[in-house]
């Protein structure tokens, strides 16, 4: 693996740590739909940040994150605001990380970049032409 | 305000392979073919080149139809010209050289009478193209390229929610 690619690898891992923290302190201020949407986003993202790590020999992971110094949104808006921009940031983290791999890995970043990107309009975010660039 | 370092830090995450992105080009092939002959690197250049080519006639077809579309529907106008001016950035960042809009006719674009069929048919257009740059993204040789069709293919099909989201609640 390139250093390039071990970047993109390690970028993404970061991302979605940090997307799961995000989802986290969100859920609490979401309800009814908004909240079924936010616990899709989390599984989906807990599930990216095993199959990412897999990728990685345990000792070139980038190490789990104690915490992030953030302050919890205190209703719906903030907390659609936060996931929002957490999920198109992420969405450009996937497209470099398909730009560094090949084959099915290439395939799943762009599949990731994309889901990335749909959840950041569900979470009322604009659409972009280059999200999150 | 602390929120924003949360933010901060998917920014952060993000900003490192933009750097290494700009630099990539002089970066040697991560994924070197089994031959370095210099046919290869033609048909590599070819490949991108056709890629791009077809990338920027899809958005085309796409500007048409939301151009058609508007026409024909003018109170659409407000939500689907913003979508429409994003496949226009699409298409330069596609093309080596832009093309005006005025190259293509909208003309032999059929629009539903029905608006909401209209929009519908936007959504589908806007998937399909989404699909196609994925598939594309695959066949990509260099970074910015591979990069570029990735985003393109997040754009539209977020596209495709924003306009789903709206048809729901209107």
């Amino acid at each position: 693996m390139s250093d390039s690619a071990f970047d993109a690898l390690t970028a993404a891992i970061d991302g979605e740590e940090a997307a799961v923290y995000a989802y986290g302190v969100a859920i609490p201020r979401l309800s009814g739909s908004l909240s079924d949407l936010a616990r899709g986003g989390l599984a989906a993202h807990r599930l990216r940040v095993i199959s990412l790590r897999q990728r990685l020999p345990v000792a070139q992971q980038p190490p789990p994150p104690g915490g992030f110094d953030v302050d919890p949104p205190v209703d719906a808006t903030q907390a659609s605001d936060l996931l929002a921009g957490v999920e198109v940031r992420l969405a450009a983290v996937y497209a470099d990380l398909a730009a560094h791999t090949f084959g099915a890995d290439r395939r799943d970043a762009v599949l990731a970049a994309r889901e990335c990107a749909v959840r950041s309009v569900a979470w009322g975010g604009t659409p972009q032409a280059f999200p999150g660039r | 305000m602390r929120r924003r370092t949360l933010l901060g830090l998917a920014v952060a995450a993000a900003a490192v392979p933009v750097t290494a992105g700009c630099t990539s080009s002089t970066d040697p092939d991560p994924n070197p073919s089994p031959s370095t002959d210099e046919s290869t690197n033609d048909s590599e250049a070819s490949i991108d080149t056709f890629l791009r080519v077809g990338a920027a006639e899809a958005e085309t077809e796409l500007i048409d139809r939301y151009t058609a579309t508007i026409a024909a529907h003018p109170t659409l106008a407000a939500a689907l010209t913003p979508l429409a001016d994003q496949h226009r950035e699409h298409r330069v960042a596609l093309q080596s050289q832009p093309a005006p809009d005025s190259q293509t006719s909208p003309a032999g674009v059929n629009v539903a009478s029905d608006p909401a069929i209209a929009v519908n048919d936007i959504i589908a257009a806007e998937r399909a193209a989404a699909d196609a740059r994925t598939l594309d993204c695959e066949q990509a040789e260099s970074v910015e390229l591979t990069r570029l069709l990735a985003l393109v293919a997040a754009s539209e099909a977020s596209h495709a929610e924003a306009l789903s989201s709206a048809s729901e609640t209107s």
